[in-house]
This record gives structure tokens, sequence and C-alpha cells, in this order.
């Protein structure tokens, strides 16, 4: 969406403006569900999570102010309704990837001809890998790594979002991006054991 | 909420050939479903159930008209109905399936009791993995239920049950996939508890039906594609149910199903390329896979994890000539 | 602020990058029609009195539409996580269909099964007459 088109419904969603709003939902509805559904790993939660993220989203419209970005504003809702509902579900946190796999210094070998970025295809086999990757992090990393590789936020945007410092965000999403490395690393070595 | 099936609940492996036959313990299940398990072989009613499968593509409906007498039933199915004129037949020991459009009709291993027995076994089975719960379900069929919810140590809803409290019959229920996506449902839109069902319902005569088996077709397609014979000994207490052939691109792959009391259990044979660790990354841990290869066929067997199923395994391996 | 460089540069580097895509590739998640039509229901609870045209310029939208026509479906359907139509491997496959004859045999019990549902519907119904005439 344009820059202008956004402002002009921003507006109208401050004014809740129902049509407007539901143009709002058109446009994020995938990706915060996307989101939120990574963060609680529950498809019915999610579903629901979602919806209260709308929900007061929509109530709370008229007191955002525009200081931060929209999809800042709307992620920091998220991102507190999916603990908020861990909290409530009492889960305890993953504690997968608070440790790098990986010695200092050491990066995935490339001259290995199976690694070829280009060449690596999200098949579905991949896709569950790199799910379940996700799933097993904890919750501190797996929003940071879906806020900036995902939604392509700044740090500084996630930041804001998370009320974290910027220093914490860049070594959050470097723990969470070494935890998927060495995931995908061992599903791409392991040997068969027929 | 219950957090864990107790310790006691152990479903006997050994073979059985009817539902009847297999009495699993209910020791330590919610109450709601030690009475399902424990009326399934009484309830006598007559009911329509609409019946949603999602099968990796579109959505499929269908509407059965559903006649019951205890361990006996009767599918019927609307006029205007893709399947309308069938009628399926079923009592512990085998299930007909009559189709006048074709002029035959199928014998099958019986199939009903499976899902709330196969139920019992995969809480014995899983018991630490899983987390049942029971509370107030939604009116269904006019009648109020208890909601049985059997999820993953995550939650996930694996599968819901809205059970009867007055008469154990299970009235909807719902299967979700391990995401927690639902894979399908099936709900009574109407039902009628009876005393009596004419047996006459239950019995069917025509001439001139030609009776197909799976064996028959299984024997017909490993000719056409020239595979191997399959059998799993009778002891195993597996019988086949279906053969059919699946085609990715390039080599055809033929599935023989086989269903007990306790599982599932799935034989392939293919000429294409398999292989043994991506198949066992797929199963993702709480499927077994096997797999070998024997004069240029490749064969897997994919199944509960269980001792039986690595004894059928073993066996299938010897019989074919695996090494 | 050294090492917060070293951060940067490892962060930039290509095998980091290449797990960006990785998480920026994965399949979108759509919520179902029938979640949509919950939302847009709440969402019309919450509204303000409004003037009748906004809330029939609303109604009139398509994706509302969609809502609506879900609201009238006899059940949703969630879009599969990933498509299994080509690309899929063997190996895949074996697994999908021993897991759906599991799942299915567990909703449909003594019903048909999918394969069923597939090799057995006819386009017309059948008009020959139930074979339990002869009975009768």
């Amino acid at each position: 969406m344009e820059a202008g088109a956004e402002e002009a419904l921003i507006d109208r969603c401050r004014k809740q403006d129902v049509e407007a709003f539901g143009k709002f939902v058109d446009a994020y509805q995938a990706r915060v569900f996307g989101f939120v559904k990574r963060m609680v790993n529950n498809a019915d939660e999610a579903a629901d999570v979602t919806q209260e993220v709308f929900i007061r989203a929509y109530q709370s419209f008229a007191r955002f102010d525009g200081r931060s970005s929209v999809r800042t504003w709307l992620f920091r809702i998220a991102n507190n309704l999916c603990i908020d509902r861990s909290r409530q579900l009492g889960r305890t946190p993953n504690s997968v990837g608070l440790v790098s796999d990986f010695e200092d210094g050491e990066e995935m070998d490339f001259s290995d001809s199976r690694w070829q970025p280009e060449a690596l295809m999200l098949d579905a086999e991949l896709i569950q890998v790199v799910e379940s990757g996700i799933a097993e992090m904890s919750e501190k990393l797996k929003m940071v790594l879906l806020l900036h590789d995902r939604e392509e936020m700044s740090y500084e945007e996630i930041a804001e979002t998370l009320s974290i410092p910027v220093g914490t965000v860049k070594s959050r999403l470097f723990l969470a991006r070494a935890h998927l490395q060495s995931v995908v690393k061992r599903y791409m070595t392991e040997g068969g054991n027929d | 909420m219950f957090s864990r099936i107790l310790a006691s609940t152990i479903i006997a492996a050994s073979a059985a050939t009817s539902y009847g036959q297999q009495r699993p313990s209910l020791e330590g299940l919610p109450e709601i479903l030690r009475l399902a398990v424990s009326r399934a072989d009484s309830l006598r009613y007559t009911g329509v159930r609409v019946v949603n499968v999602r099968a990796r593509g579109p959505q499929r409906e269908t509407v059965e008209y559903i006649t019951r007498d205890g361990d006996r039933i009767r599918i019927d199915f609307p006029n205007d109905s893709a399947f309308s004129g069938q009628v399926i037949i079923e009592d512990p020991t085998e299930r007909r399936h009559y189709l006048p459009g074709q002029n035959e009709v199928r014998v099958l291993p019986p199939r009903r009791g499976e899902s709330l027995l196969r139920l019992v076994a995969s809480l014995a089975r899983f018991r630490q993995e899983r987390k049942v719960s029971v509370e107030n379900g939604s009116l269904i069929a006019g009648r109020l239920t208890r909601l049985l919810l059997v999820a993953d140590q995550r939650g996930n809803p694996l599968q819901k049950l809205y059970i009867d409290p007055t008469t154990g019959a299970v009235l909807k229920s719902e299967v979700y996939d391990f995401v927690g996506t639902s894979v399908g449902s099936y709900e009574f839109k109407s039902i009628e508890f009876k005393d009596k069902i004419d047996s006459r319902l239950f019995k069917v005569s025509r001439k001139g039906l030609r009776t197909v088996s799976p064996q028959t077709e299984a024997n017909e397609l490993t000719t056409k594609l020239n595979l191997r014979q399959i059998q799993i000994p009778r002891e195993f207490g597996f019988r086949l149910e279906s053969a059919r052939v699946i085609r990715p691109e390039g080599e055809p792959i033929l599935a023989q199903m086989f269903s007990s009391s306790t599982g599932r259990l799935t034989v392939f044979q293919t000429r294409a390329d398999l292989k043994s660790e991506r198949l066992s990354k797929f199963a993702r841990g709480e499927i077994s896979t096997r797999t070998w290869r024997v004069g240029g066929i490749n064969f897997a067997v994919v199944g509960p994890k269980s001792t039986n199923f690595d004894r059928v395994a073993d066996r299938l391996k010897r019989d074919l000539g695996g090494q | 602020m050294k090492i917060e460089n070293q951060l940067d540069e490892k962060l930039a580097s290509d095998s980091m990058k290449s797990i960006t895509k990785l998480v920026k590739d994965l399949p979108e998640e759509i919520p179902s029609m029938n979640w949509r039509s919950q939302l847009n229901e709440r969402i019309l609870a919450e509204a303000k009195p409004k003037p009748k045209l906004d809330l029939q310029r609303w109604l009139l939208r398509p994706a509302l539409g969609l809502g609506l026509a879900a609201a009238l479906a006899v059940a949703f359907v969630i879009r599969p996580v990933a498509s299994d139509s080509t690309g899929s491997t063997v190996e895949s496959l074996m697994i999908a269909t021993h897991q759906d004859d599991v799942n299915y045999a567990s909703v449909t019990g003594a019903g048909l099964s999918v394969s069923e549902m597939k090799d057995y519907s006819s386009p017309t119904p059948v008009s020959d007459p139930l074979l339990d005439l002869d009975v009768f």
C-alpha cells in the first residue's frame, strides 16, 4: 500500500470507520496470523489471539498517535497478546537457542556442494525442518527472528516494538539464526539408519 | 482437567478378528470416554450425519443415513448424493459395500470400532505426550454433549469428541493434524435412539454381484505393475483393507493399507528412488518406518510405533528376501 | 562498540542471509473464511452506530462478501501450509498417504474412506433401486 493511501486509511480507522478497518485487516491478517501461529505453536490459539489483536486494534485505533509506524503498533499488540496467552496457559518458555550451537568463528561450510543458498529450495521437507526449528526457540528469540527476517522490520523498529535495546535485538537475532543454521545443517548432513 | 492418562491402560496387541474381542482396559480414562467405549456395542439408533474430509485438495462432504443396531451398522446415501444407491453394511467380522453401478460388492475388514479403540490405544501408548480434558460441549443433533479433547503436549488439539452423556454416542468428531489444522469431521444432524431395529435391514441379497476383495485388487495391481504380492500373516492381526496406486511424477507407488484393532499400517512398493533417512524425517517421531530393497523394488512399511510394527516389518522383510 | 561491529558483520554474513531467506520464504498463513467472518461480526458489534450507508458499503465489500459466504458453508478449511501437488518427494507422499488414511479412518469410521469417495462417486445419482427391496 502506498504511503499516502495508508495514511488516509489510518485516519479513517482512527475514526472507527468499519470499512476502512476492513481494508486494514485485509492488509495485515495473514502476516499477523502467521506471526501469532509461530509464536503460540497452536492453530486454534493463534486464530483466537489474532482475532483479539484486531479487536484491540480497532478499539484503540483512536489512540494511535502515529509516532511509530502502524505496523510496529500492531505487532506490539500481537506480541503482548502472545505473551499473555502463554502465561495464561502456564507454558514454560523453551530454552533452546540461548546458546549458539556454533563455536566462535565457525560458520557454515560453503564448500559443501549441498549448501548452495541460491539452490536451496524450500520444499515441503525443509519447510518442516525450519518450522520445527522456529517452534523450538524461546519466545524472546522467536519474536526477534520473525519480526526482522519475516516482517523486515529494522533493528530500531523491533527495539521499539519489544521495548528492548537495539544491541539486544541484534544478539537475539544472531542466536536465533545460529540455531536455525544448526538445525538445517543437521538435517543436511545426518546419515541414514537403515 | 486431566493432565495425563494413568499407566494402567494397556491394549493387548494380540491378534483379534473382531471389535468385540478387543476389550481394552478403561481404567484411568475420563468417565465420558469410558461410557462411550462401554456403550459402543449396544447403541441403537437411526440418524443423519455429515462427514467432511480434506484430502490435500478440495474439501469433500458427504451426507450419510446411519442405521445402527449395536455392533451392526448400515449406511445409505441420499437420492441426490454422488453415492446414491450404494449401501454399506458392517458387522464385527466384515464390511460389505454394495455398488450397484459397478454391479459388485466389496468385502473388507470392519472399520466402525476403530476410531474409539484406536484412540484408547493411542492414549495408552502415548500417555506421556497426550493431554486429555473434558468440558461442556455444544448442542449436537439437539442433544447436550460433553467435549473430550485430546491434545499434544503443546496443547494442539488432535481430536475432539462430542459425546452424549446420556447414551455414550459420539455425536461429533473432529480430527486434526500435527499443526492443529482440521483434517476432517463428522457431525450428526439428527439422531433418534430406538429400542429395536429391524434386523432385515442388515441383510442384502442380490444375484449376480461380483464379489471383490482388497486382495483381488492387490493381486491385479501387483501383476500389472510387476511388483510383489504381500501378505501379513494372520497372527499379527492386520487385515488388508485397500490397495491402490499413488502416482507422483515418475514411477508409480503401490500402497497397501492394513488395519487392525490397534493401528493401521501401510506397505509401499515402488521402483522409484527411496531414501530411508528422508522417510523417517517425514515420520516426525510418532510413526515408525522401515525400508529395504530387493530385486530392484524399494519397499517401505509405515505404521504406529510399537513392537508389533517391528515384528511385522521384520517378518515382511524376511519373507520378501530382504537382507 | 567493537563487539557490536563484530555482531553486525556476523549478521551480514552470507550464511546468515541465507537463513533470512529461508524464514522469509516460509509459506504464508492465511486465516480461514470462517475466521474472517467471525472477526467481521465482532467488529460490527464493536462499531458505534453509523449512518446506514456506511454499513451497506461495508457489506458490499468483496472481503465481507466472502465472509458471508463462509457463514453459509457447512465447514471451513484452513489452507494447507505446503502443497504437495508438484515437487512432492516419494517419501513425503508415502507418509502423507499413510497419515491421511489414519486420520480419515478416525473420522469416517464405517463410512466411505477418502479413496472410496474419489473412486466410487458418480456424477449423476444411480437410479438402481435400493438392494434391500429384494428382502422385503
